[in-house]
This record gives C-alpha cells, sequence and structure tokens, in this order.
C-alpha cells in the first residue's frame, strides 16, 4: 500500500469514524433489497499486522518468538507541547473477510421516508457477513517519550485487547459529505 | 499500358541513374588493372562509384507552400570532402530479371542539414529561420535488388501496372541521427537486415501509387543509443575532444515479419494537391526488446515485447503542406507552415504475448526458437485502438498533427513541434487494453481519449536558456496539452484465445491501480483523467547500475484536471472523483535501468503537490464533496522495481506454507501462478526544504467560502494539516530502511461468497455462504462450500488480487495542525510517531451480482 492509498484509506477511515458512525442506521430488507443487483465491486481477503514481527530490532521491539519484546507495532502520539505520549502498542494479528463490498449508492427513497428527502449520493461499504480475527490485539498506554528507544523511556501498560474468532457483521456502512 | 509499364518498371533504374549522374561522371575513372581482374569472369557491368554531392535546397510544394530539404549531401561520414564508395554490378538473368547488386566500400552519409517549411523555392535561407533540424544516416550497405521480368500484364486485383522486386540488403556500421543546436541523438552501430521478395512497385489503374510488400522480414540491431551535447561532435561513437565514448541509453533490437500493402493517390485534405494514403498492414510476428548494458549474449539484462501479432490499418491518411491552424485567431500560437498529417481512421490491434523484464538476450534467443525455453513473463498484453473522429466531454475531436519547425522557442531555432489532435473511440469497445496472465485476462473496457494541444522534441543540453532551464537529453515538451481518457469499465474472465469472448464477459466498476506512486506515477493507474498539460519530460543517457540507461529529468503539471478513483460501471458519470486536479511534478535525474530483478528506477530527488479542489462521490460534476484534499511528498534516493511474475501460492486467513497446513490453520490456498506483475519501492521521505518549496504534507480543508458550490474558495476553509512527515530507522536520525512496499498484481479465481439466502440479483438461486462457481457459457451456480469439486475450485470467477506489503521501522509526522485564515493555527498533535510496522494485504475485487 502507498502513501496516497494509506492516507485515502486513513480519510475514509475519519469519514467513517466522524461521519458515518453519526449517520449509521439499520436497514430493513426492503432497503437491502434495493441494494442488491446494483453495480459495484465485491472484496474478499485479510489484512494482517506484524504477524512474524516489524523491521525494528533493538532492545524495545525485537522478534515474536522473544517475550521479552515487543514484536507488534507502535502508534505514538502527543496532544501537549512537552508533554506525555498517548501509545496503541503491540498492535498485530490478522483479520480476514469475504463479501465485503463496495459502490456508490443514489438514495432516493426507504428508511422510512427519509431517503426521499435525503436525495443523495453515498458510498456504501457493505459489510461482509463474517470478520475472522485471528490473535488481533494492541495495548493502550502511555509513555514519557515518543520512542522507546528515546532516553528516560518509561511506559504505563492501561489495557490490552485481544480478539480471535468470527464476527457477524450485516447491513451497510454509509459514507457521505456533510455540506 | 504498355508504356506506363515499361515507366513505372524502369522508374527505380531512372532514380539511381540520377542519384549516380553527376556525381558518378564527374567522379568517373579507369578501372585499373586490380579492379578489372576483380570482375573478369562475371557477366554484366560492374561500376566502381566514389560520389559526393551536395545540394542546397531540394523542395516538395503543394497548393503554394512546400516542405524543403536544405544542405542535402551525400559523402563519407568521414567528412564532406571525402568520397562515399560504392561497387555496383549489374546484370541481366536468362530469363530476363535485371540484377542490381550494390555494396559499400566505406561508410557513406546522407545528411539533410535542415528541414524547413517554406513559400518560396530557393530562396537563401536566413540562418536562424525556425527549422526542425538536421538528420543524417551512416551506413555500409551490401544489398541485391531483382527485378523480375513478370511480362506486360497488369498485377493482383488493383491491376497494378509496374515491377516485382526481390530486395536483400544488408546494412552495417550505420548510424541514424537527429540533431538539434548542436546536440546530437543517434543510434549507433546499427545493423538492418532486410529480405522482401516479391515487393510490387506501380500504379493501379485507378491512378494509385502502389506498394506491396507481400512478405517483409527485417531485423534492427542497435548497438548503442547514444547522445552527445559537444557540438563539435557529429556522427561519432566517441567524443572527439575528450575521445571517451558517448554515452549511451542502452541497446534495441527488434525482429518483424509483415505484408503491407500501400497506396497513394493525389490530392490532400485542404487545396488541389497533397497526397493521400491507404494502407492495411498484418503484423505476423514482432520482437522489440531494449538492453542495458548488454553484451548480446548472457550479459547484460532486457525488456521487451515478444510475440507481437496483429493488425494495422490506416484509412485516407492524407499529407499537406499548411499554415498553423492557429494562424489568425491565436496569434500567439502561430508556428507558420507545416507538414499537416490528418487520418479519418487509423485500426489498431496488437497483443504481445510475453513481457519480459530483466532476461539475458540469450534468454531472448532461447525462448524464441522453435520449442525453445520458456521464458520469465509478466504475462501478455494487447491493445486495441481506433483513431477516428469522435465527442469527448461534448466536444469534437478528429486526427491530425501539423509538424512545425522550430521546437521550443528557447532551446534554439532548431526543433521539432507537434501540433496535435487525436481522438481514440471506444463505444462501441472498439478500443481497450487487455493483460492476460497464467490463462486470466483483465480487460480495461471501452477506452476513449482525446488530445489537443502542442508537443515539442528538442535534443537539448544543461542549461538555461531565456526563461527555461533544459537538461541533457531528448526532450519532450508539454505546452497547453489538453488530454483526457476514461474506460466504461473493467472485464475479467478465463482467456478463450478469443477476445470476443472477454467482450462479451460481464462488465464491473473500474477502479485504481496505484501500483506505484509519487514522481511521475503520482497519477497512474486511474481508469479516468483529463487536464491541462504543461512542462517536459527530458530522456538523458545512463543510468544508476552500469554505465547505460535513461536519466529522465521532468517538470510536469498538470492544472483543470479531474480523475477517478472509481467509476460505476452502469453509469460513468458516477464514481468517486477528483475534481479541479491540479498537479506540480519534479524530478532530478529519475534513472531507470534494467536488471536481474526488471526495471528498477532510481529517484535522485523528486517533489510534487497534488491539490484537489474537490473529492466528490457520485455524479462527476454535482456530486457532494468531502473538501479538498492536498497532498505534498518531498523525497531522495527513493527505488522501485517493476518485476515479472506476481503473488505465486498464498494462504488467505490463515498461514501455512503448503496447501494443508494452510487449511489446517483455517485458511485458503491459493496458487496464482508464475506470471503476474510485482512492484517494490523503497521511499525515503525527507524533511522539509521550506525555501524550496519541498516537503511531505496532507492537507484536508472544508468549510470553505462558497464550500457545496461549483467554485469553493480554496484557503478560506478550516485545514486539517500532517505537516513534515519524514521516515527514519526508528531512532530519529538515519534513514536507511525508509518506506517499503512490495505489491504482487494478478488476475486470479475470486472466492465469491453469497451473502443471504434466496435468488440473487440475477436471480440465480442460492444459499447464504454457497461460493459462486462459473458456468462454461458465462452464467455462474452457487455450490454450498462442502461440495465444490476440483472442477468447481477452477472454475470460481476471476477477480483482481493485489497482495501488498508494506513495512518501515518509522514514520514520524512533526505536527498535526488545525489551521483557519481568520482563526489561526492551532496544534492538534505535538508528534505523531508510526513505528515497527509490518502490514500484509491480500484483497481480490470482483464483480457484485
Amino acid at each position: 500500500m502507498n502513501v496516497m492509498k494509506a492516507i485515502y484509506l486513513f480519510v475514509v477511515l475519519v469519514f467513517q469514524v466522524a461521519l458515518a458512525n453519526a449517520e449509521m442506521a439499520s436497514i430493513d430488507d426492503q432497503d437491502l433489497s434495493e441494494v442488491t443487483g446494483q453495480s459495484g465491486v465485491y472484496l474478499t481477503g485479510e489484512v494482517s499486522i506484524n504477524e512474524q514481527g516489524g523491521p525494528l530490532s533493538d532492545t524495545y521491539f525485537g522478534d515474536c518468538s522473544d517475550p521479552a519484546k515487543v514484536c507488534g507495532a507502535r502508534i505514538s502520539l502527543q496532544t501537549e507541547q512537552d508533554g506525555g505520549w498517548f501509545v496503541l502498542d503491540n498492535i498485530k494479528g490478522s483479520i480476514a473477510f469475504e463479501g465485503l463490498t463496495l459502490q456508490v449508492r443514489n438514495i432516493t427513497s426507504g428508511f422510512g421516508g427519509d431517503g426521499a428527502l435525503f436525495n443523495r449520493d453515498v458510498i456504501e461499504i457493505g459489510m461482509p457477513e463474517s470478520l475472522r480475527f485471528d490473535d488481533f490485539q494492541y495495548t493502550i498506554a502511555t509513555s514519557s517519550t515518543g520512542r522507546p528507544s528515546d532516553a528516560g523511556f518509561e511506559q504505563v501498560d492501561m489495557m490490552t485487547v485481544e480478539m480471535s474468532g468470527e464476527v457477524t457483521l450485516e447491513g451497510n456502512l454509509l459514507v457521505f459529505p456533510t455540506p | 499500358m504498355g508504356k506506363l509499364m515499361t515507366v513505372m518498371r524502369l522508374m527505380p533504374i531512372a532514380v539511381l541513374g540520377f542519384c549516380m549522374a553527376q556525381p558518378a561522371f564527374s567522379e568517373m575513372k579507369a578501372l585499373g588493372d586490380e579492379v578489372l581482374s576483380g570482375v573478369s569472369g562475371q557477366s554484366g557491368i560492374t561500376l566502381d562509384l566514389e560520389a559526393k554531392f551536395g545540394i542546397e535546397e531540394a523542395a516538395y510544394f503543394e497548393d503554394g507552400n512546400g516542405i524543403a530539404l536544405q544542405g542535402l549531401r551525400l559523402n563519407a561520414d568521414t567528412g564532406s570532402g571525402d568520397y562515399a564508395e560504392f561497387r555496383i554490378l549489374l546484370d541481366v538473368l536468362a530469363d530476363g530479371t535485371l540484377v542490381i547488386d550494390m555494396k559499400s566500400n566505406n561508410t557513406a552519409r546522407v545528411e539533410i542539414e535542415e528541414i524547413r517549411f517554406v513559400d518560396t523555392p530557393g530562396v537563401t535561407p536566413v540562418a536562424d529561420a525556425p527549422s526542425i533540424g538536421g538528420l543524417f544516416f551512416d551506413f555500409n550497405l551490401d544489398g541485391n535488388m531483382q527485378i523480375r521480368n513478370t511480362g506486360n500484364s497488369a498485377m493482383g486485383p488493383d491491376s497494378i501496372v509496374g515491377g516485382v522486386y526481390d530486395l536483400d540488403f544488408l546494412i552495417t556500421d550505420a548510424r541514424l541521427g537527429y540533431r538539434t543546436n548542436g546536440n546530437e541523438f543517434f543510434l549507433d552501430g546499427m545493423t538492418l537486415d532486410v529480405d522482401s521478395p516479391g515487393t510490387i512497385l506501380g500504379a493501379t489503374t485507378a491512378g494509385e501509387l502502389a506498394l506491396d510488400l507481400p512478405n517483409f522480414l527485417a531485423e534492427l540491431s542497435v548497438d548503442a543509443i547514444r547522445y552527445s551535447n559537444n557540438p563539435n561532435n557529429h556522427g561519432v561513437t566517441n567524443d572527439v575532444d575528450s575521445a571517451l565514448a558517448l554515452p549511451s541509453y542502452g541497446s534495441l533490437w527488434a525482429n518483424l515479419d509483415m505484408n503491407s500493402s500501400w497506396r497513394a493517390r493525389a490530392g490532400g485534405r485542404l487545396g488541389t494537391e497533397g497526397l493521400t494514403i491507404n494502407s492495411q498492414t498484418t503484423i505476423n510476428s514482432l520482437d522489440l526488446a531494449w538492453g542495458d548494458d548488454t553484451d548480446w549474449a548472457a550479459a547484460g539484462y532486457w525488456a521487451g515485447a515478444l510475440g507481437i501479432t496483429g493488425q494495422i490499418d490506416i484509412t485516407n491518411m492524407t499529407l499537406d503542406v499548411l499554415p498553423d491552424p492557429d494562424e489568425g485567431v491565436i496569434p500567439e500560437d502561430d508556428f507558420g507552415l507545416g507538414l499537416a498529417l490528418a487520418f479519418e481512421r487509423i485500426a489498431l490491434g496488437l497483443y504481445a504475448q510475453d513481457i519480459v523484464l530483466g532476461v539475458t538476450k540469450s534468454d531472448i534467443d532461447a525462448s524464441l526458437i522453435p520449442g525453445g525455453s520458456s521464458i520469465s513473463s509478466l504475462g501478455s498484453f494487447g491493445v486495441n485502438l481506433v483513431f477516428a473522429d469522435g465527442v469527448y466531454g461534448g466536444n469534437n475531436y478528429t486526427n491530425r498533427i501539423y509538424l512545425q519547425s522550430g521546437g521550443n522557442v528557447d532551446a534554439g531555432y532548431q526543433g521539432l513541434r507537434l501540433d496535435t489532435q487525436l481522438s481514440i473511440v471506444g463505444a462501441s469497445n472498439e478500443s481497450n487494453f487487455i493483460y492476460t496472465e497464467n490463462g486470466n485476462s483483465l480487460m480495461w473496457s471501452g477506452f476513449e481519449a482525446y488530445a489537443d494541444g502542442d508537443l515539442t522534441l528538442d535534443v537539448t543540453a544543461q542549461g538555461v536558456l531565456g526563461a527555461t532551464e533544459f537538461y541533457d537529453g531528448l526532450r519532450l515538451g508539454f505546452e497547453d496539452f489538453a488530454f483526457g481518457y476514461k474506460v466504461e469499465g473493467l472485464r475479467l474472465a478465463e482467456d478463450t484465445g478469443d477476445q470476443n469472448d472477454l467482450k462479451a464477459s460481464e462488465l464491473q466498476a473500474a477502479h485504481d491501480f496505484s501500483g506505484m506512486s509519487g514522481g511521475l506515477f503520482g497519477l497512474s493507474g486511474k481508469p479516468m483523467m483529463e487536464g491541462n498539460l504543461n512542462g517536459h519530460i527530458t530522456l538523458g543517457p545512463g543510468g544508476n547500475d552500469g554505465v547505460e540507461g535513461v536519466t529522465i529529468n521532468s517538470d510536469l503539471a498538470l492544472s483543470q484536471g479531474q480523475s477517478a478513483l472509481y467509476i460505476d460501471e452502469d453509469d460513468n458519470t458516477r464514481g468517486l472523483w477528483l475534481s479541479g486536479l491540479n498537479y506540480d511534478v519534479h524530478l532530478r535525474d529519475m534513472m531507470l535501468d534494467v536488471t536481474d530483478e526488471g526495471l528498477r528506477i532510481y529517484e535522485s530527488e523528486s517533489w510534487s503537490k497534488m491539490d484537489v479542489t474537490d473529492f466528490r462521490i457520485g455524479d462527476q460534476v454535482t456530486g457532494a464533496s468531502f473538501g479538498r484534499l492536498m497532498l505534498e511528498t518531498y523525497e531522495q534516493g527513493s527505488v522501485s522495481t517493476i518485476s515479472a511474475g506476481g503473488a505465486g501460492q498464498v494462504c488467505i486467513g490463515g498461514s501455512g506454507v503448503d496447501s494443508a497446513a494452510c487449511t489446517a490453520d483455517g485458511g485458503r490456498w491459493e496458487d496464482r501462478g508464475d506470471q503476474g506483475i510485482t512492484v517494490t519501492s523503497q521511499r525515503f521521505f525527507k524533511d522539509s526544504i521550506e525555501a524550496e518549496g519541498k516537503r511531505n504534507r496532507f492537507t484536508w480543508e472544508t468549510g470553505r467560502t462558497g464550500e457545496g458550490t461549483a467554485s469553493p474558495q480554496n484557503g478560506t476553509g478550516m485545514q486539517l494539516v500532517f505537516d513534515n512527515f519524514t521516515t527514519n530507522d526508528g531512532d530519529g536520525l538515519n534513514d536507511t530502511y525508509g518506506f517499503q512496499t512490495e505489491q504482487n498484481v494478478d488476475v486470479a479465481s475470486a472466492y465469491v461468497v453469497k451473502k443471504a439466502d434466496g435468488p440473487d440479483s440475477n436471480g440465480v438461486v442460492g444459499n447464504r455462504g454457497d461460493v459462486k462457481v462459473m458456468n462454461s457459457d458465462g452464467s455462474y451456480r452457487y455450490v454450498a462450500p462442502s461440495s465444490l469439486t476440483a472442477q468447481d475450485w477452477d472454475d470460481l470467477p476471476i477477480g483482481i488480487a493485489t497482495r501488498t506489503r508494506t513495512h518501515f521501522k518509522e514514520l514520524d509526522f512533526e505536527q498535526v495542525n488545525l489551521a483557519h485564515p481568520v482563526g489561526g493555527e492551532s496544534t492538534l498533535l505535538y508528534g505523531l510517531k508510526l513505528q515497527n510496522f509490518d502490514i500484509t494485504t491480500d484483497i481480490t475485487t470482483t464483480a457484485m451480482d
């Protein structure tokens, strides 16, 4: 994935979080039936993060077989100048999916009559029937420095989330601009 | 009839005689005993010819305007005062066939010093009057022509009256060069072997000049494609001042087997004079390759297209000498007279069996002999293009190119300008591109395009002239060059060998393939794009690996553009759009080499800025906007490699080194074959250089004045800015690892699962969780996963499988800001670091039901 794609994906994700969640609504069978037969693309595959570890190897990062080392990815962000860092650490695992669909959809009806009032195009992300998490995990932490290799590094791991197994997702995620 | 035939048959002899006449007579010498002894016992006539001549101007005039070849000369390549030497043997065989053998005794040079357009013949030109530049051709000829005695009857369905010629000649130690303003670009060490038996040259009863090549075979080898920026050099391999070999772009090889038929009649597109040409050409076989640092055997590597077959038909191509179409309309765009080449229709269909990258010449040769070894290949690639009058975006376009003199106005008085308008039609899917690998095909369907603007071609040297900075090499300039293209969608199916089967397969939405990004490739792979292009691409000699290769310097600006990330196949006006697109890209010493891994692209320095006024969804023009997106990049030392072969065998949804282990882990084993495309890149995002406008930054702006209208004002809204992102090795100091990506693209089977019980949109019934399986007639059925047979697995739908691995040690954002022109700027994040990432995505896309 190149930077452009990553950024577009990031933007889409931002929109999903900031906008789509606010507009998300369950779609009844009638609305769903209007979706079928429309154009678009069907996606299947998986995304894996640091399943075999990452490229860094130092006193903090290392091989996944070494319990003393972190082999997952790390995101750290600083919200205050010269302040501490919020950290998502040791991100790793994989997510497989089948049946994710993507299309541009014009909503002009349905939704209990709101569709006719809405009358706009949306990006419709059709949820896959199942998402299979395979040892997907991350740790939420706070840190004194941005990098574990920085002088004075200290970190408090607050909680670790682990997910394995199948998750059923139905319906569609609609993404649209707000004027 | 008899007289005409006699005239046509004797025409080549007359031409030859004319060429020989003046110089030959003036230089005719008595044959010495030694020479006479060499021809004793032979029949016919032997002529030893020493020739040098110069013609101040030879011009072709039609309708009062002419194209003039000035300073036309023939001499030896050692200097204009030296004679070109030939031995010519004439003989008549018992059956009446005239045999002409011609052999060079030294290397001859034919040269045209200037090519200009004139309205009065014979007027001494002003020295710096605009000129296309000069051409030269050095050659050693060893040839044979036999003019058959075919009697007095007309030949073929067109009743051609003329002669039948068996041509067989070999040109060695040749150079073919183009020179502008003291700089040269030429093919050096060229060998051309041509065999064309049964060539017919004559006239039809309809009054057309006829040329038929029923069996044309040719092989071209070029040792080096060289460049010189030293005005003292002229057609030399080594620089005359330094004695060093002139830098080279690499070698070139082509092997052609074709048959072709050409007809030319009087009268062009405008006026009463001119020329109109029709032709049909069948490419039976063409192999074409570019070699880098090669010894033409096991050393050095080649990129090429092998086993090309196809057809090229030209309908009513006209040649006229005409004034600039902007004459009296846009005076500043009026560049005077030009050779106007226009055509009613060109239908081109070519299919290359193998696209190879990173193979040796020995590998190529071994693969081309019958029953020879296989060769590592990206797969096959086909192109079908129909150039004809068409409508694009509501505007009418035709096909015509004006070849004008002068080139870029700052580069000097010599150069070539192409005032161009092109139209490719594809509403009935007559134009498309096809990629086939491992038996599966992908078609970019219904390709339509246009171009309208000026191209310039100059051989330039490094330096600033006027207001323009030039670089060493062959410079292709764009001046207000408007262009646009789009596809109706994608079609995927198993390859049956019949393109019509692929055309009949289901159309699916088109999306972008941005396998490479940044620099020159920042907008590559889009299903639709249009805009206005200015700037240049200069191709210089020399690469990063070895001494040969191509060095690219470029400054391009795309303005008033639009591009699509996704196009709905049912309605091509709906999709995801980058509207109001402006893109500037600058490349410094980007070097291309062919290596054992493939085509390697090394970017010494590049920076770009892509500014999208509206990221639209839905309608292309009126769709709602997510706001403005702006991406600036600055890189040094980035490297990309394009190589043959895709993902190979992969385990989706699990892990395992083979099918059993993968399945046991809950995954799905896929074998995507040995063909496909892999693009690897290692990119280094560097710290900003504020004074030079170079930085890495992503900006998203919304809430602008006029937001939601057709003309929002950029810079008036709230901006979210991810500023100055750079790569490093996780220590904030060194940057040797960069941002690495490996992308494998295959056309392969797609595992499509039914999402609901009952009939789908096409009325095909299945249960939730069933797998889509294609039938032989293009329809499909659903099969329970537990009931899938081996044949069912082979008959899964075809999709585009993209496996991408991205890994980096650290991507560091200096800060994330919120900025507003009135409210000012505030820092949202004082630092954002992404470390130790290694992400693999494996996505297959196919059509929705």
